[in-house]
């Protein structure tokens, strides 16, 4: 390792030094990291959060309990893991457009959505999408109507958002499974429709 | 936020248009990830202390190099949100007196000397589930060649 350029091999040993004494310790338990990486690796993601918006196109009175209390809504569908943050549900419609930020840091709603993209966390969107929200979504590759209200939710240390995308037309006879698989990640932040990807 | 470093910046930074893509793209960001929230879990701190350390590393960033992550900055590293956030772990760590500097850096240099004198030129971070426990081993090598 040494004969390479030590801002390659920093955070690796730096991460690794922190795990060890960690361990050494007493303060983290040895597999506690591997835990929590398969957790979100594998458990956690966004077809949590597909599954709260089939639901709410499918069930006009979950789809009520959602805009109103998106936190217990989303745990009638035993889907947990909030760490003392409130969610609030954000309803696209053809006049309103939601989308979703955290321009401070990266903070998203781990439990329905997973972690967050590359592009959540970077710079040029934290900043961007506040500016100038209408130009970042078309760069990334959904254009408004004119008329359509745009809207931009900082996130916050209490509060996560999460979009319910609108329904597809034409989807009226498909199942609440079938549509679960048009609900993408990006959708449920705002920046894409749903049944695109 | 809006200043004018990032104005300038319209449409010149591509965003990156994937959906699915890995939560991580090198194996120590799944560590660092994983230990901070463990820790958080576990009560060693609060997560708003360590989220609140994560906001301020990152706008020590901006402020150093602007919002356009492609551009090295002055010390010649890019934009890594996950160094960022080890950066804010250590930190975390350091004030709430769990670890010490010191101690933290002789641990990487024993690591590193580790690495050095027993796997050669085999750099692959093959030590993320084992490292906890290999340390008793590797005492006597603290000496690390420049």
């Amino acid at each position: 390792m040494g004969e390479h350029d030590d801002t390659v091999n920093y955070p690796s040993l730096r991460t690794r030094a922190i795990e060890s004494l960690l361990v050494e310790k007493g303060i983290l338990a040895s597999d506690a990291v591997d835990r929590v990486v398969s957790t979100y690796e594998e458990d956690i993601g966004p077809l949590n959060g597909a599954r709260v918006v089939a639901r709410a196109w499918s069930d006009g009175e979950y789809k009520t309990r959602l805009l109103e209390n998106a936190t217990g809504a989303i745990a009638e569908l035993g889907i947990s893991g909030m760490q003392g943050e409130n969610m609030v549900a954000l309803e696209n419609t053809s006049e309103v457009h939601n989308v979703v930020v955290c321009t401070l840091c990266s903070c998203y709603p781990w439990p329905v959505l997973g972690l967050p993209p590359y592009w959540y966390k970077s710079p040029e969107y934290r900043a961007r999408v506040v500016v100038e929200p209408r130009a970042v979504l078309e760069e990334l590759g959904l254009e408004l109507d004119d008329s359509q209200e745009l809207r931009v939710w900082d996130s916050s240390a209490d509060i996560r958002y999460m979009v319910l995308p609108e329904r597809p037309a034409g989807t009226d006879d498909l199942s609440e499974e079938e549509l679960t698989e048009l609900v993408t990640r990006d959708s449920m932040i705002g920046v894409a429709r749903a049944g695109t990807s | 936020m809006t200043d004018a470093t990032i104005s300038a910046m319209t449409g010149t930074v591509a965003l990156p248009r994937q959906n699915g893509e890995l939560l991580f793209d090198e194996p120590w960001e799944s560590r660092a990830f994983g230990i901070a929230v463990a820790l958080s879990e576990t009560g060693t701190y609060a997560w708003d202390s360590f989220r609140t350390h994560l906001i301020g590393e990152i706008e020590g960033w901006e402020i150093e190099n602007g919002s356009d992550s492609s551009a090295p900055g002055p010390d010649g590293e890019a934009w890594n949100y996950y160094r960022r956030w080890l950066a804010s772990l250590e930190h975390v760590l350091v004030e709430g007196g769990v670890i010490s500097t010191d101690e933290l850096a002789s641990r990487q240099l024993e690591l590193a000397a580790h690495d050095d004198h027993d796997h050669g030129h085999d750099d692959e971070p093959e030590h993320d589930h084992d490292h906890g426990d290999s340390h008793d081993q590797i005492h006597h090598k603290t000496e690390v060649t420049t």
